[in-house]
This record gives C-alpha cells, sequence and structure tokens, in this order.
C-alpha cells in the first residue's frame, strides 16, 4: 500500500502543483503531512505486527 | 436549478442535524448495547434516560454560540473569545482527538465487517477501500457528505421500524424488568457511554460558518429535534436488543444487536435482515469518516491558515491509514481502546472544552458588539 500511497501522492503533488508552490506553508505542510505518512509506511513495512497503543495502555492500565 | 450549482449552496441546520444522526447510528447499534449491558447488566435501557441532560446541555450550548456568534465556526468563535494563540492551541488537541477517533471509526468499521460478513478477509482491505472511498467523496463538496446523510436516514430509520414491529412480539418482558433500584447508580454510571456518542452533536459546530447569517429560532429548534431523536433511537434499540437477546448475552458480544436481528422474521416469510444492518452501519461509518475527515482537514486549515484542502487529502490519508494500525487491531484492543480512551476523550473535547468555551462566551457576552 506504500507504493500506492506514493504513486497518489506524486499524482496529488503533479495536480495541485501550482496551489502548492504557491505559498511556502503549503509547500511546507504538504511535505510534512508526506513524511509522516511515508514515516508510519515504512515502520508498518517493516514492523507489521509492531504493538498497538491500545496493547501498551492495556498494560499500563491493568 | 443545476445540480453543481445546488451542491455549492451553503449548508442547512437541518442537514446538519441529520448528519448527526446518521453517524449516530453505528455506535448506537455496535457499541452502546453490549457496553450499558457490561456496566449496568439488566438495567442498562436506563442509561439512555440520564443522558438526556448532558445532551441537552450541549444542545443549549450549542444554541448559545450560534446565536452568539452567527456565521462563524467553532475557531473563529474561540479565536474571537481567547486569542488566536490559545484558539490553535486548542486546536492542537481538537485535531490529535479528531485523528484519534477517526482511526477508531475505521477499526470498529473493519472489525464489524469481519465480526458479520467476511471473516476470513484482512482488515487492512477494508480500511483501504474506505480511505479510497472517503478521498473520492473529498475531492467532491462536503455538500455531497451531507445530502447523502439527508437522503439515506429517512429508508433506514424505516428499516428500523420495521425491525422493531417485526421483533415487538419476541421481546421478552422478563428480560427487562423488574428493575432493581440498587442499579440506578450502574446506570448513572454506563450513560457516558451514551453521552459520549450523543455529544457528536457538536461537530456541527465546525460547520457553523456555512450556515449563513440568517439563523432563526425556528432553524436551531432542528437541534433540541435532533437531540432528543438521538436518546429515543438509544432507548429503542437497548430495549429492542436487551428484550430479545438479553444483558448477559449483549454484554458479551461485540455487535449483540446483529445477533438480535437475526432472530428477527418479517411474518415468518422473510428473514435474513442482519445483512441490511451491516450495511446501514458501513454507510453511517462511512458518512462518520468523511466527516471527521474534513473536520482534519479544517482543523489542519485553521492551524497553518492554508486556503485550499485538496492537496492535503492524500497525505492526511495516508497518515490515517497508517495511524489505524498502530492504533488498536484486535477486537479485544478495539473495545479496551473504545472504552477506555474514546469514549473519554470524548467527554473531555465534546463537553468539557465546549463548557469552557460557554463559560467564556457567558462572560463575554455583554461586551460582544452587535456587529452581525
Amino acid at each position: 500500500m506504500i507504493f500506492v500511497f506514493g504513486v497518489l501522492l506524486v499524482i496529488s503533488f503533479m495536480r495541485e502543483k501550482d496551489k502548492i508552490l504557491n505559498k511556502k506553508v503549503n509547500f511546507l505542510v504538504f511535505l510534512f503531512l508526506s513524511f509522516i505518512g511515508i514515516m508510519l509506511g515504512i515502520i508498518h513495512q517493516i514492523y507489521p505486527y509492531v504493538p498497538s497503543m491500545a496493547s501498551v495502555l492495556e498494560k499500563y492500565i491493568k | 436549478m443545476k445540480w453543481g450549482s445546488y451542491m455549492n449552496k451553503p449548508l442547512s441546520i437541518r442537514q446538519a442535524v441529520l448528519m448527526y444522526l446518521f453517524i449516530s447510528i453505528s455506535p448506537v447499534l455496535r457499541q452502546i448495547p453490549s457496553a450499558l449491558a457490561k456496566e449496568a447488566g439488566r438495567s442498562g435501557y436506563i442509561s439512555p434516560i440520564w443522558a438526556t441532560f448532558p445532551v441537552l446541555i450541549l444542545t443549549a450550548i450549542i444554541i448559545l454560540l450560534i446565536n452568539s456568534y452567527p456565521g462563524l465556526n467553532l475557531y473563529e468563535i474561540t479565536v474571537q473569545l481567547t486569542g488566536k494563540v490559545f484558539a490553535k492551541f486548542i486546536m492542537i488537541f481538537y485535531l490529535i482527538w479528531a485523528i484519534l477517533y477517526l482511526t477508531g471509526i475505521l477499526n470498529a468499521y473493519a472489525l464489524s465487517l469481519q465480526f458479520t460478513l467476511m471473516p476470513k478477509t484482512g482488515s487492512d482491505f477494508f480500511i483501504q477501500v474506505m480511505i479510497i472511498l472517503a478521498i473520492y467523496a473529498l475531492y467532491k463538496t462536503a455538500k455531497t457528505i451531507f445530502r447523502f446523510s439527508e437522503f439515506a436516514l429517512g429508508p433506514v430509520f424505516a428499516f428500523i421500524g420495521i425491525l422493531f414491529i417485526c421483533a415487538l412480539n419476541r421481546l421478552r418482558t422478563d428480560y427487562l424488568i423488574p428493575v432493581s433500584a440498587i442499579n440506578l447508580p450502574n446506570t448513572l454510571k454506563a450513560s457516558i457511554n451514551v453521552t459520549a456518542v450523543g455529544g457528536n452533536i457538536f461537530l456541527i459546530l465546525f460547520f457553523a460558518d456555512r450556515f449563513g447569517l440568517s439563523v432563526t429560532k425556528k432553524h436551531l429548534r432542528k437541534f433540541w429535534t435532533g437531540a432528543l431523536i438521538f436518546i429515543l433511537l438509544n432507548l429503542v434499540i437497548t430495549i429492542f436488543t436487551y428484550g430479545i437477546t438479553g444483558a448477559p448475552l449483549t454484554a458479551n458480544l461485540p455487535f449483540p444487536f446483529y445477533i438480535t436481528v437475526k432472530s428477527i422474521t418479517f411474518f415468518n416469510i422473510f428473514e435474513r435482515f442482519e445483512v441490511l444492518v451491516t450495511l446501514v452501519c458501513i454507510l453511517s461509518d462511512y458518512v462518520s469518516v468523511c466527516i471527521m475527515f474534513i473536520i482534519v482537514l479544517h482543523i489542519i486549515r485553521w492551524l497553518f491558515g492554508i486556503e485550499e484542502k485538496e492537496f492535503l487529502i492524500i497525505p492526511v490519508a495516508m497518515v490515517v491509514y497508517y495511524l489505524t494500525f498502530l492504533v488498536s487491531r484486535t477486537q479485544f484492543e478495539y473495545d479496551f481502546f473504545y472504552k477506555h480512551v474514546i469514549v473519554n476523550l470524548n467527554l473531555i473535547f465534546l463537553y468539557i472544552l465546549p463548557l469552557f468555551i460557554c463559560f467564556l462566551c457567558l462572560l463575554k457576552r455583554k461586551y460582544i458588539r452587535k456587529q452581525y
């Protein structure tokens, strides 16, 4: 799925290029969100069974 | 009138209230009966009555805010009341909550599909389909989603009504009464589950700028109607589930209403209505996902002062998709997460913060100049 999202990000960038590059903040926010998304995607690819937030919380609450 | 120009018209309060009812359907069918049965046992169906008070108070808060600041949305109202810096600070917390809530909805949707119709299909497939459909809807206007809930709510209520009529002869009164006074404190405690879902009415304030300036008392009355219909729906569904399945079994099932509907037939001719229940939940989840997605995009726009939202859709969808797996995976994890995190966060963000905003509004009310 990370490749699908990667392609979608590129398509989205090409389609909305004018809006994204129009203002610096638009570009930075797009870059920031894409970076977080890609990082989360890589983590999911490398460790698909990484303990979820709910299971970690469960350990501490119980 | 052309369809395109119709979709660009401002949003009506009626559509917003119908959206609230539509997104409430899936938690009302899926989570509330079992949560009430777990915490209050056989008396759990009384809890929606207690929840009437906080939901109506929240409705009064929303009406007060819309009356005091017509044509402004939640962020703009918060800016007026607290200043830009503090408003952005509040919005960061709302953003975190909205993303967590959104991932919770996605998990609940995938798990209920696995439980009901397709147990062998992986939850990631369901989430992918939902994300793709949500992305498609988000590229259209938000009005499309509101219109969808407006059209779909009537048939859904009619379906629930027919089910209720078919189920009347199967209701067992010994499952419902007698209710012991000893259980009343438990019903009060359990009512937070209903309250947490009922708080969704506050989401309307995120779209309040689209109502325009000409909001009359007649329009605002629809909020009260919406809140009361929500409570009534809760009562009907809980009585329905308890009366047929019984409280002990309801407490131990992930989707008790589905099992309840399995035992219903229409004059011993038609059966298998449970598939339609799953469909209703999917539709409700779809609208919830789209609305929460729009709220997340709105908050990001407000935080960074961005005018367009289209280029944010794919990156946000990517973050939400992967976060869904990081938040919870299994039914047990999701139940834990819903009970301990989502319900409490909903109470904070849909009741306590609005109460704080309302308090500020009341303090500043006499200083608000008649600028509208």
